[in-house]
C-alpha cells in the first residue's frame, strides 16, 4: 500500500489512483450506471485478489443494467439505492474516507467509487482461491478429525464454528500490521473462558506495533508474558477439533490470516505434553503415553547431562558391570566425556538442521549418510565412545516424543547448558541448574495463570491431573486458574 | 534484566571463593579408572598386606592383580596407588572384600577402616579365609585365564541360593557387632579346583567374631539354623535317611522363659519345610507313617544344627544370633535388669530346643515309580 497520508481525505477516482500509483494489478474501470450517460462511476479493485466473476456478476452487471438504478437520480440516492440492494453482493460497506476504502480494496473488496459526494460503496468479492481444508500434516490424527487449518482467516473460522455450534462462541476480530494489514481473529467461548483473559489478549494484540504480521514467531513474542524465555507460552494447533477442545478448556484462541494455525492462551508446561490424540484413546492407554513423554521430557534434558556428571565425577553410583562396560567402551578414546557429548549434541543439530533445509529425499540421504559418519565411523574411529553416541542419541528420540516443537526447541537449548553445568560441577551444578530451570518455569506466567499449572495447583492432586488423563467421567470441573465462571463440564458428573 | 545481572555477577564472584576449586578439578576420567573387585586384608607383623584384583571388562584389558605391605590399610593403599602404571586404583566398586585369619584376628580395625572409608560401600560382602591368608587367594585365585572375581562370584550366588543363604556385608557385621559385640562373618577357605591346577575358593560355614575378633567358626550344615535365624536360609540339599531333600524354607523363633520377673531360660523353636529331591531308599509317602518318620528324622537334624550353633555361641559367649537384641526389641523394661548381667547370664542360659518339618512336595516319590504297577 503506498505511503502517502490519506486518513483523513475522501474516496475520489483520481485519489485512489494516486494511492494505488506503481500497483500493477489494480484496476479502476468507469462505467454509467444503467447505461445513462453523464454520470460517471469508478469500480475498483485489484486484480487477483478479486474474484472476477463476482466483480462482473454481482456489481458491474446490476449497476450497469438499464433501468436498474433509475433515471436522473441525485448521486447520493444512487448511492442509497445501491447500497440497499441494488448491487447482489452480500457485503457492502460506505466508505466516506480514503483509507477505508483502500483498506477495503486491499482485503478483498470492490469499490465503487463516486467523485461527486466523495463517497464508496465496498463489496466483499474476495477470491476463493486458496488451499483446501485437508488432513493435518503435523498433528497426525488417527481417531480423530481430520480437517486441519488452512491459510485462509474465516475458513479457519468456520471450522471451528462447525465444532462448537453455540452463539456462546464469540469472535473478535482485530487488524495488526502496518503494512500487511493482518486480520487476527480471537475466539472464545463467553462464559467458559475468563473475561479478563479475553479483554488482555485483546489489549496485547492491538497493542502490536509492527509493519507485518506474517510468522507465528512474531505473533508470540509480541503476546507472551515473558518474550525472553525459550519455553513456549502460547499453545498451537492446526487441528480444528484439538482449537475447539481448548476453547472449552476456558483458553481464549487466536487465529491468525495467513499462518494455518490456531493459537491458544493461556499455555501452560502439562498442556504442551498432551496430544489431541490422549482424548481419543482409552485414559488408561493414553495416561501410559502421557506419562511415557513426561519420563522422555525428563530422559531428554537431563540423560546427557547425567552421563557426563556420572562418567566424570561420580564412578561409584555406577553399577560395577555398568560401571566396566563404560570404561572398556571408553578406552583410547581421546575426548573427554564432556567434550564428546558436546560434540555428539551438536552434530546431532547439524544433522537435524541439515535435514529440515534440504528437500525431502536429500533430507533423508544426507540424515543417513550423517548418522553413519558420525556415530558408526566416529565410533570405529575411536573419536567417541559408543555409549556417548547412545545416550545422545536416546535424549535425541526422547525430544521427539514432544508434542510441541517450540518445547522440544527449548530442551534441545537447556540440553547443552545443563551438560556444561554437568561438566563444571558434577551432579551438583546438573542439580543446581535444575533448581535455577525449576525456579524459572515457576516464575513464568501466561496471561495470568501459573506457567506450572495445575502441578503447583493447591488441591495436591495437580500432578495427577498433569501426569495422568482422567476418564472423562472424572474429568467434572474445568481447572480453576483457566476457565471463567462457568467451570462445570456436566451436570451430574456423566454417569450413565 | 537486572536479576539475570545479579545472578551472573553471582557467578562470577563465586569463582573468587573456594569452591572455585573444585570448578572442574577434580574429575577424573573413567577410561582411566583401574577398577578393584576384590580386596584382600592380611595382618602382618607389625603391618597390613593389602592385595586387590581388578574386574575383567569388555575391553580385553588384563586383570591386574597386586599386593603390598604397609604400617596401615591407608598406607599399604597408598604404596600399591604408586605400583599402578595403567590408571588410578578405584575401590568404591569392590564387590568383596576378603580377610585372611590373621587379620580377622583383629577384624575390628579392619572394619574401622570399611566404615571410615568413603570409597568402599559398607553393603560389600565380608569373608574370613579360614585358615590362611586373603594375598595369595587374591592375586593367584582363578590361575591364568580366571581371576578372584569371578570365583567369588559364583560363590556369592551358591551361599545365598544353595548354601546357608546368609550373606553377611560389612554393614551387617558391624550393626551386629555394635547391638550384640558379636557378628558372624561368611567363611570360605582355599581349594585346588579338582578340573585344573588353579586356586579357588569353597565355602566353609561362618566365622565368629566376637568383640571384633575372630573366635570360632560355625560349620557344616548347622550354619543353616544360624542363618535361618538371621534372615533366612538357602534352598540347600540336605541328606535324611537316604533322602534327598531340598530346603524350601527354614525359619526360627525365640521365647523367653520367665520366672518371675527373672528370665529363667529360652525356647527356639525351628520350622524346616523340604520337599524330596532324590530318593536311595523306597519309601511310599503316601504311606502316613512313612512321611511322619521322614519328617521327624529332617526335625531331629535340624535339631542338631541349631544346637551345634548354640554350642558354639554359648561356648564362645558371642550372641551372634542377637538373642538379647531380640530380647531387648520385645521387652524393653525387662531388657533393663537383664542387661548389666547378660554377658554372664548367655553362656549358662538354658535353651530349649524344639522342631518341627513338613515334606511338602516329593515330585512323584509318593508313589515311587517301581511301586506304580502295583496299585
Amino acid at each position: 500500500m503506498c505511503a502517502e497520508n490519506y486518513n483523513s481525505k475522501r474516496p475520489g477516482s483520481c485519489a485512489l489512483k494516486r494511492v494505488f500509483a506503481g500497483c500493477g494489478d489494480f484496476q479502476m474501470r468507469a462505467v454509467l450506471p444503467g447505461l445513462l450517460p453523464g454520470r460517471e462511476i469508478f469500480v475498483c479493485w485489484l486484480d487477483g485478489v478479486v474474484d472476477g466473476t463476482s466483480v462482473t456478476e454481482d456489481i458491474l452487471r446490476p449497476v450497469t443494467e438499464r433501468g436498474r438504478t433509475g433515471f436522473f437520480l441525485s448521486a447520493a440516492r444512487l448511492i442509497d439505492i445501491i447500497e440497499r440492494g441494488a448491487v447482489y453482493s452480500y457485503t457492502v460497506q460506505r466508505r466516506s474516507t480514503l483509507q477505508a476504502a483502500a483498506e477495503d480494496i486491499v482485503n478483498g473488496c470492490c469499490a465503487v467509487v463516486f467523485d461527486g459526494p466523495g463517497e464508496a460503496l465496498t463489496f466483499e468479492v474476495r477470491t476463493k482461491t486458496g488451499r483446501a481444508v485437508s488432513e493435518p500434516t503435523v498433528e497426525k490424527s488417527i481417531k480423530g478429525a481430520k480437517d486441519a487449518f488452512v491459510e485462509t482467516l474465516r475458513t479457519n473460522t468456520s471450522l471451528v464454528r462447525r465444532k462448537l455450534k453455540s452463539p456462546q462462541l464469540k469472535l473478535s476480530q482485530v487488524q495488526v500490521g502496518r503494512e500487511s494489514g493482518t486480520a487476527v481473529a480471537v475466539m472464545y467461548v463467553e462464559g467458559i473462558a475468563r473475561d479478563s483473559t479475553v479483554r488482555e489478549l485483546l489489549r496485547r494484540l492491538e497493542a502490536i506495533d509492527t509493519d507485518a504480521l506474517l510468522s507465528a514467531g512474531d505473533l508470540e513474542e509480541y503476546i507472551s508474558d515473558s518474550p525472553n524465555t525459550p519455553f513456549p507460552q502460547l499453545l498451537h494447533t492446526e487441528r480444528a477439533d484439538a482449537f475447539a477442545m481448548q476453547l472449552l478448556n476456558g483458553r481464549v484462541g487466536v487465529i491468525v490470516d495467513g499462518l494455518p494455525l490456531g493459537f491458544l492462551a493461556p499455555g501452560c508446561l502439562p498442556a504442551f505434553m498432551r496430544v489431541p490424540e490422549d482424548s481419543s484413546g482409552h485414559f488408561a492407554v493414553a495416561s501410559m503415553l502421557l506419562f511415557l513423554r513426561w519420563v522422555a521430557l525428563g530422559l531428554s534434558l537431563l540423560l546427557p547431562a547425567a552421563f557426563v556428571a556420572v562418567s566424570m565425577y561420580h564412578q561409584e553410583m555406577l553399577p560395577t558391570k555398568l560401571l566396566l562396560s563404560m570404561t572398556a567402551a571408553k578406552q583410547y578414546v581421546p575426548l573427554s566425556s564432556a567434550a564428546e557429548v558436546l560434540a555428539m549434541l551438536l552434530s546431532f543439530e547439524l544433522l537435524q538442521e541439515a535435514g529440515l533445509r534440504l528437500p525431502d529425499p536429500v533430507g533423508q540421504t544426507a540424515s543417513i549418510i550423517g548418522a553413519l559418519i558420525v556415530g558408526q565411523s566416529a565410533v570405529e574411529a575411536r573419536i567417541v565412545s559408543p555409549i556417548a553416541v547412545i545416550i545422545v542419541a536416546l535424549a535425541g528420540i526422547s525430544g521427539y516424543t514432544m508434542p510441541s516443537h517450540d518445547l522440544a526447541s527449548a530442551i534441545r537449548l537447556l540440553r547443552f547448558l545443563f551438560v556444561l553445568a554437568a561438566a563444571a560441577l558434577g551432579l551438583f551444578g546438573l542439580m543446581a541448574a535444575l533448581a535455577l530451570l525449576i525456579w524459572h518455569l515457576a516464575s513464568l506466567e501466561s496471561f495470568g495463570a501459573p506457567y506450572l499449572s495445575p502441578l503447583t495447583d493447591a488441591d495436591g492432586r495437580g500432578a495427577l491431573r498433569a501426569l495422568l488423563r482422567r476418564p472423562n467421567r472424572c474429568n467434572r470441573l474445568r481447572s480453576p486458574v483457566i476457565a471463567g465462571e462457568n467451570r462445570r463440564r456436566r451436570g451430574n458428573g456423566g454417569e450413565k | 534484566m537486572r536479576r539475570a545481572a545479579a545472578f551472573l555477577l553471582a557467578l562470577a564472584l563465586s569463582g573468587l571463593s573456594g569452591c572455585s576449586r573444585a570448578l572442574l578439578g577434580n574429575y577424573r576420567n573413567i577410561e582411566e579408572l583401574q577398577v578393584i573387585q576384590t580386596l584382600g586384608l592380611d595382618g602382618r607383623e607389625g603391618g597390613v598386606f593389602v592385595s586387590f584384583s581388578t574386574g575383567r571388562d569388555a575391553s580385553g584389558r588384563e586383570v591386574v592383580r597386586m599386593g603390598a605391605e604397609g604400617e596401615s590399610i591407608s598406607g599399604a593403599m597408598q604404596a600399591l596407588q604408586g605400583y599402578s602404571v595403567s590408571g588410578e586404583l578405584f575401590f568404591s566398586n569392590t564387590g568383596y572384600i576378603l580377610l585372611g585369619e590373621e587379620a580377622a584376628r583383629d577384624a575390628g580395625s579392619c572394619l574401622d577402616y570399611i566404615e571410615r572409608a568413603s570409597e568402599i560401600r559398607l553393603d560389600t560382602p565380608l569373608f574370613v579365609v579360614r585358615g590362611a591368608e586373603a594375598g595369595p587367594l587374591v592375586t593367584a585365585g582363578g590361575g591364568e585365564d580366571g581371576d578372584i572375581t569371578e570365583i567369588m562370584s559364583s560363590l556369592e550366588r551358591f551361599i545365598e541360593r544353595r548354601a546357608a543363604g546368609y550373606l553377611p556385608t560389612c554393614a551387617d557385621i558391624a550393626r551386629s557387632l555394635a547391638r550384640s559385640g558379636a557378628a558372624l562373618v561368611c567363611a570360605i577357605a582355599p581349594a585346588r579346583a579338582p578340573d585344573g591346577d588353579y586356586l579357588t575358593a569353597v565355602s566353609r560355614g561362618y566365622a565368629v567374631l566376637r568383640d571384633g575378633e575372630l573366635c570360632g567358626y560355625v560349620e557344616g550344615d548347622a550354619a543353616l539354623a544360624a542363618a535361618a535365624f538371621l534372615g533366612g536360609a538357602g534352598e540347600k540339599y540336605v541328606e535324611v535317611d537316604g533322602m534327598t531333600l531340598k530346603l524350601i524354607s527354614c525359619g526360627a523363633r525365640m521365647e523367653p522363659v520367665w520366672d518371675g520377673g527373672e528370665l529363667a531360660g529360652l525356647e527356639m523353636a525351628l520350622e524346616v519345610q523340604a520337599s524330596v529331591i532324590e530318593a536311595r531308599s523306597e519309601r511310599d509317602l503316601n504311606d502316613e507313617q512313612e512321611r511322619s518318620a521322614l519328617e521327624e528324622a529332617l526335625a531331629g537334624t535340624a535339631a542338631g544344627w541349631m544346637r551345634e550353633v548354640l554350642d558354639v555361641s554359648q561356648g564362645t559367649g558371642a550372641d551372634f544370633l542377637g538373642l538379647g537384641a531380640e530380647l531387648e526389641r520385645r521387652f524393653p523394661a525387662r531388657w533393663r535388669d537383664i542387661s548389666p548381667q547378660w554377658d554372664e547370664l548367655f553362656p549358662g542360659l538354658e535353651i530349649e530346643l524344639s522342631a518341627g518339618a513338613s515334606v511338602l512336595r516329593s515330585y512323584g516319590f509318593d508313589s515311587p515309580p517301581s511301586r506304580a504297577g502295583e496299585g
